[in-house]
């Protein structure tokens, strides 16, 4: 491959003004001897563009480095083909003269270490080469449901051909057999709606040439990766015989939906005392029965235990949920439901009394119109506290509630006819295995990894001990990861829709606690999630959030030493392990986070233009000088691509000073830092390194789950090393930042700085 | 402290939403009324507490409740409740509702309840009246007779305004009592010691003749003149000036009837405080109202209810009938026309008293300074009982 560089300085911006340009183009000839290295006064006008493209056909650069802006700016201008030209930006604005004083010489060194940095790595920049090919691109939607179900319509609808499995006889999921829904339409007040919607999705879906559908089936396994996954599906016929189908599948959309909490729990709330006291999924299930028996909406509901007509009855909301011992989140759908069984109770029995017992009513947006509709009824009694008892009068077969905190003053005495427990939801995601071998096994793996482990052990990190639903046949376990509580979601802030297994979209209740509503829009987000996974795996590019990236990452497996690494802490499970624990990649599942080449001890793994040598090099072009003063420090900067390196460019727009001792490298996640590039820095005599990357934990912001938690981990077995090498610990920092954080970056910077001045400079420095 | 016993009443809760037009269901508790009203007090957080009572229908703690006669609906609570349940119209409701749970007979409930049943009532008595002047004074008036030879003025105390008299302080007293018994006796939380009734008198007599509180209503910071000045307290001065008018001429008429259908040689008092204060008092008062009603440009007037608008009426047109029957005898006009002037004049003065006054709107005339005078007895008992403790 030819190596034909060209470097372009732009000293548009004021860059010119702040910076000797003839200086910098005459550094980088004699350092680097690059093919073209010229100045251009406006590079991102079409005189400068036509300058490259006229190089590069007369002179066949191919590896342009554009000294200018951002690389988050002017995308579309520097836009040339990655196939056949690296485009190298080097940030001089944003990143030099707005941060910097102006003719300075720290800003003259600060652009042509840059510069260096980025011919450096222009140089050993290979060319992606995309992996397409002819993939399937059926989508999977399992369960049928709401969600399945317009998943599935929406899928054929834009020319998909669809498989549908649901497990049980009919279509229509949890809500079909279930009496009445609320109004599902703005303004969402009136009280009642017929379910009728749901019959008409159903017809659409069972006569839809594109959707074919497994009813009474299961998924019994799944292979593969996006665009070439083999399901095996176990269907039973009429007869109850089950046999084994294969399909081909390119994206799957799980809607397994909920189930409702174990009431078996509830019994602090008097569940089992009487069979007055019910659930709100049984008082649905009384009213659908009420309804079948007479095929008249006019029934009376009748206490279960004497059939006689009840007077009052009570609804107890957040039975337990938000609790910390049953459900600790909320459920979202039991205030609405509660309202609008309420409003079915007091149509049939006028002269009832209906109390709603509860902490917080939480009726979002416009479904508030339905709760105030529902409190104008005078019948309908709303009481904010807390359940302090509840209990059963035999005698007089009686129902009694102690609430306490009310807003009345005091603690209060209820007595009731019947008792609806509104409970919440539970996803559908699988049960958890008990078979002692499975998690002898998954212990022994941890154990053996060292810092590792302790990664894989927090709560961002996989739970491979669920199976149940997809199967799959993933080295990191068989259903897809919890986010919180059970739900396989994903980041709440940045990725709606996304997930943690390339390919495999959960969406509607199984995600997060939802209505049909909300499932409604969520079918429509997942099946796009799905149709743009199949089509941009078979164009060979990545999935979000690197969407369009065509490297993917290399292993050199002759090399390998088998430490199971890389298919531990791969986020998204992309890489499976043979017998041996040698790495099996899928590039369909993978995301190019480039964790696994953090991860690698053995330097294998690496991407075209990304890979611990591009890096390493990038490093070793630092200018060091040996002289002891303030201004010579030397601290590289390892900025996370999504939120940190934007946070300076913001910092830069701000034209906020940040010192000038700094070296900022981009890399694609804090998790693909190899700890190589340490050693790279330190025995260059660079003095301190800072790593500014995503928070990590609970509430992680991580683009890539859990790679800058990965990195604190390193990070820990490095202080280590770096200890025995008489160098102190603390040369070393990882900062959590988010992207809004950028007005604490100076503050940052400058601590870290003084940190390294009062650790004095690297001894190896000059060795 | 015992848990309290919830027994809601859906009846209750529909009773009262019935007679007005607050939304008090939609109340979800936030407190915004009870801190913005310039009234309530720590002790008393109405009308906050009124919202949940009427929302759940507790009857028993609703009829022990003073605070609606506190309130004088100046609607700083309806202006920011952030749900527009308008609990200052649920004061004016449960001041309405009071007034029936007061009354013993049932009366008020059902002229509460339905406007024909007020039409009917008020038919009724207007029938009574007219059968008694058929019976006592005839249909055709002789000719050449003076007004009091044709209608006595002893007839008339005798036969009308004596009788009912007694009736309205009978019937008003027993409803006072049972609204003493309902507020008061069965509080069993405070005992009052007899001698604070003595000495509490005076703000009853205080209240009644001023009307204080409603000045209270606007707690803004200006002077007094400088309120007074920007018509702040136009809507309190109008309401007691029409108040001492039509008490003044109510006590007049039953003492002096003799006067009133005198044309000449009266004293100088009479004149000028009945001819012309009491009735300008009577027009304007009922007119200014009548106008606020209509415009609804402010809280207190916003909603009107059937049975304001028949005292108001009612009210207004007693007097225009008195004041041109009254002009007629003082210029002399023909006597059978002041006849007939006289009975239109009753026919509408009857009905108006014997119905609003014990059991409609007029009735607060009685119950507002009440409620204040045991508020204050109840809040002072507790004052001593604490103080005696500590």
């Amino acid at each position: 491959m030819d190596n034909n560089v060209g470097v372009y300085i732009c000293s548009g911006c004021d860059i010119g003004k702040s910076l000797n340009i003839e200086r910098l183009i005459n550094t980088a000839k004699d350092s680097y001897k690059p093919q073209v290295c010229m100045g251009s006064e406006f590079l991102c006008g079409e005189e400068g563009i036509n300058l490259i493209k006229k190089d590069i056909n007369e002179k066949s650069i191919n590896k342009i480095v554009i000294a200018a802006c951002s690389m988050r700016a002017k995308q579309d201008v520097f836009n040339f083909d990655p196939l056949t030209i690296h485009t190298e930006r080097v940030n001089l604005r944003e990143h030099v003269i707005w941060v910097s004083p102006p003719n300075d010489n720290n800003t003259q060194l600060l652009a042509e270490d840059y510069i260096g940095m980025g011919i450096a790595r222009a140089k050993k920049a290979s060319f992606p080469e995309p992996l397409i090919q002819n993939l399937n691109k059926t989508v999977l939607v399992v369960g049928g449901g709401v969600t399945g179900l317009n998943s599935a319509i929406n899928s054929a609808k834009a020319g998909y051909n669809v498989v549908l499995v649901e497990k049980k006889s009919n279509l229509g999921g949890f809500p079909y057999s279930k009496y009445k829904k609320w109004e599902t339409n703005p303004p969402f007040d009136k009280n009642i709606y017929i379910k009728n919607g749901l019959d008409e999705l159903i017809d659409g879906v069972e006569n839809s040439k594109n959707i074919k559908i497994y009813k009474n089936s299961k998924i019994r396994s799944i292979s593969g990766a996006p665009g070439r996954f083999n399901a095996e599906i176990e269907s039973a016929d009429e007869s109850n015989k089950i046999g084994i189908i294969n399909e081909n599948i390119g994206a799957i959309i799980v809607a397994t939906g909920w189930k409702p909490y174990d009431a078996k729990n509830l019994d602090y709330l008097g569940y089992g005392l009487t069979p007055d006291i019910l659930t709100n999924v049984e008082l649905e299930e009384l009213y659908s029965d009420l309804y079948q028996d007479g095929k008249n909406e006019n029934f009376i509901i009748k206490r279960k235990s004497n059939g006689e007509s009840v007077k009052s009855i009570a609804f107890i909301q957040c039975a337990g949920s938000r609790d910390e011992n049953h459900l600790p989140y909320c459920s979202t759908v039991c205030c609405m439901s509660s309202l609008k069984e309420a409003a079915l109770f007091r149509k049939n029995n006028p002269d009832a009394n209906v109390y709603i017992i509860y902490k917080d009513i939480r009726t979002p947006g416009e479904y508030e119109n339905f709760y105030r509709k529902m409190q104008n009824d005078e019948g309908l009694f709303m009481i904010k506290g807390v359940i302090s008892d509840v209990s059963f009068d035999k005698g007089n077969n009686i129902i009694n509630l102690k609430v306490k905190d009310t807003l009345f003053g005091g603690d209060i005495d209820l007595d009731v006819d019947m008792l609806v427990l509104a409970s919440g939801m539970v996803p559908n995601s699988g049960d958890f295995i008990t078979d002692p071998e499975i998690k002898l096994e998954l212990n022994n793996d941890s154990t053996a990894n060292g810092a590792s482990c302790a990664a894989t052990a927090t709560s961002a990190s996989i739970s491979p001990n669920k199976s149940g639903i997809l199967n799959l046949t993933y080295r990191q376990g068989k259903e897809m990861p919890d986010l919180i509580y059970g739900f396989p979601d994903s980041n709440f802030i940045c990725f709606p829709y996304e997930s943690r297994r390339t390919g495999i979209y959960p969406a509607g209740s199984v995600r997060a606690p939802m209505d049909a509503v909300f499932s409604v829009d969520d079918a429509k987000g997942a099946t796009l999630k799905a149709i743009q996974c199949i089509e941009q795996t078979s164009r060979g590019r990545a999935v979000h959030p690197r969407s369009n990236d065509m490297t993917y990452p290399f292993f050199d497996l002759p090399r390998c030493t088998q430490c199971k690494r890389c298919t531990e802490e791969c986020p998204f499970g992309a890489i499976d392990e043979d017998e041996k624990g040698t790495p099996k990649p899928n590039p369909e599942r993978c995301r190019r986070c480039g964790v696994c080449m953090g991860a690698c001890p053995v330097r294998i793994i690496s991407f075209k233009n990304y890979s611990p040598d591009i890096i390493g090099s990038m490093i070793k072009s630092i200018y060091v000088p040996e002289d002891p003063t303030d201004e010579n420090y030397r601290i590289l900067v390892f900025a996370c691509e999504n939120d940190a390196y934007p946070a300076l460019d913001i910092l830069g727009i701000n034209k906020i000073n940040l010192s000038s001792n700094i070296r900022v490298i981009p890399v694609r996640c804090l998790g693909s830092i190899n700890n190589v590039w340490y050693a790279d820095a330190l025995s260059k005599g660079i003095d301190g390194i800072l790593l500014l990357g995503c928070k990590y934990g609970d509430d992680y912001q991580c683009h890539f789950v859990k790679g800058s938690e990965l990195a604190s981990y390193r990070l820990v077995n490095l202080q280590e090393t770096l200890t025995r090498l008489v160098l102190e610990a603390e040369r070393v920092r990882q900062i959590q930042l988010e992207f809004s954080d950028y007005m604490k970056l100076p503050e940052i910077v400058s601590d870290f700085v003084d940190k390294i001045k009062s650790l004095g400079p690297n001894p190896y420095k000059g060795f | 402290m015992e848990n309290t016993k919830i027994k809601t009443d859906n009846e209750l809760v529909s009773y009262i939403k019935n007679i007005g037009e607050s939304n008090f269901k939609k109340c979800f508790q936030c407190g915004t009324c009870s801190a913005v009203c310039p009234l309530s007090t720590e002790d008393r957080p109405f009308p906050r507490k009124e919202m949940i009572l009427s929302g759940w229908g507790l009857k028993e703690q609703l009829v022990g409740d003073l605070n609606p006669w506190l309130c004088y609906y100046c609607g700083e609570c309806s202006k920011n409740c952030p749900r527009k349940a308008e609990p200052g119209e649920l004061m004016m409701s449960l001041r309405r509702f009071l007034i029936s749970a007061y009354d013993w007979t049932g009366i008020s409930k059902l002229l509460y309840k339905s406007k024909y049943a007020e039409y009917i009532a008020l038919f009724i008595v207007a029938l009574i009246v007219f059968i008694e002047w058929t019976i006592l004074f005839g249909l055709s008036p002789a000719s050449g007779v003076s007004l009091n030879q044709l209608v006595s003025p002893e007839k008339i105390d005798y036969f009308f305004d004596w009788p009912m008299t007694v009736f309205l302080a009978v019937i008003l007293t027993s409803f006072i009592y049972n609204m003493y018994n309902k507020t008061v006796l069965s509080d069993k939380s405070v005992k009052i010691p007899i001698k604070l009734y003595f000495t509490e008198a005076w703000s009853l007599i205080f209240n009644f003749f001023t009307q204080y509180r409603y000045a209270k209503c606007d707690d803004g910071k200006e002077p007094f003149y400088k309120k007074l000045m920007d018509g702040k307290y136009n809507f309190w001065l109008t309401h007691l000036f029409l108040m001492i008018s039509y008490v003044a001429l109510f006590v007049g008429i039953v003492f002096f009837l003799d006067w009133f259908q005198k044309e000449n040689s009266l004293p100088v008092l009479h004149i000028v405080l009945f001819d012309y204060f009491a009735s300008i008092g009577l027009m304007f008062g009922t007119i200014y109202f009548v106008i606020k009603r209509l415009t609804k440009k402010i809280e207190r007037s916003k909603f009107s209810h059937h049975t304001d608008w028949m005292f108001i009426i009612l009210l207004f047109l007693t007097g225009l009938t008195g004041i041109i029957l009254r002009v007629a005898i003082v210029y002399k006009y023909p006597v059978p026309w002041m006849f007939y002037l006289y009975l239109i004049h009753l026919l509408i003065l009857f009905p108006m008293l014997v119905i609003e006054v014990p059991f409609s709107k007029w009735s607060h005339l009685a119950y507002r300074p009440m409620g204040i005078y045991f508020a204050n007895l109840k809040e002072k008992a507790k004052n001593m009982e604490s103080a005696g403790i500590d």
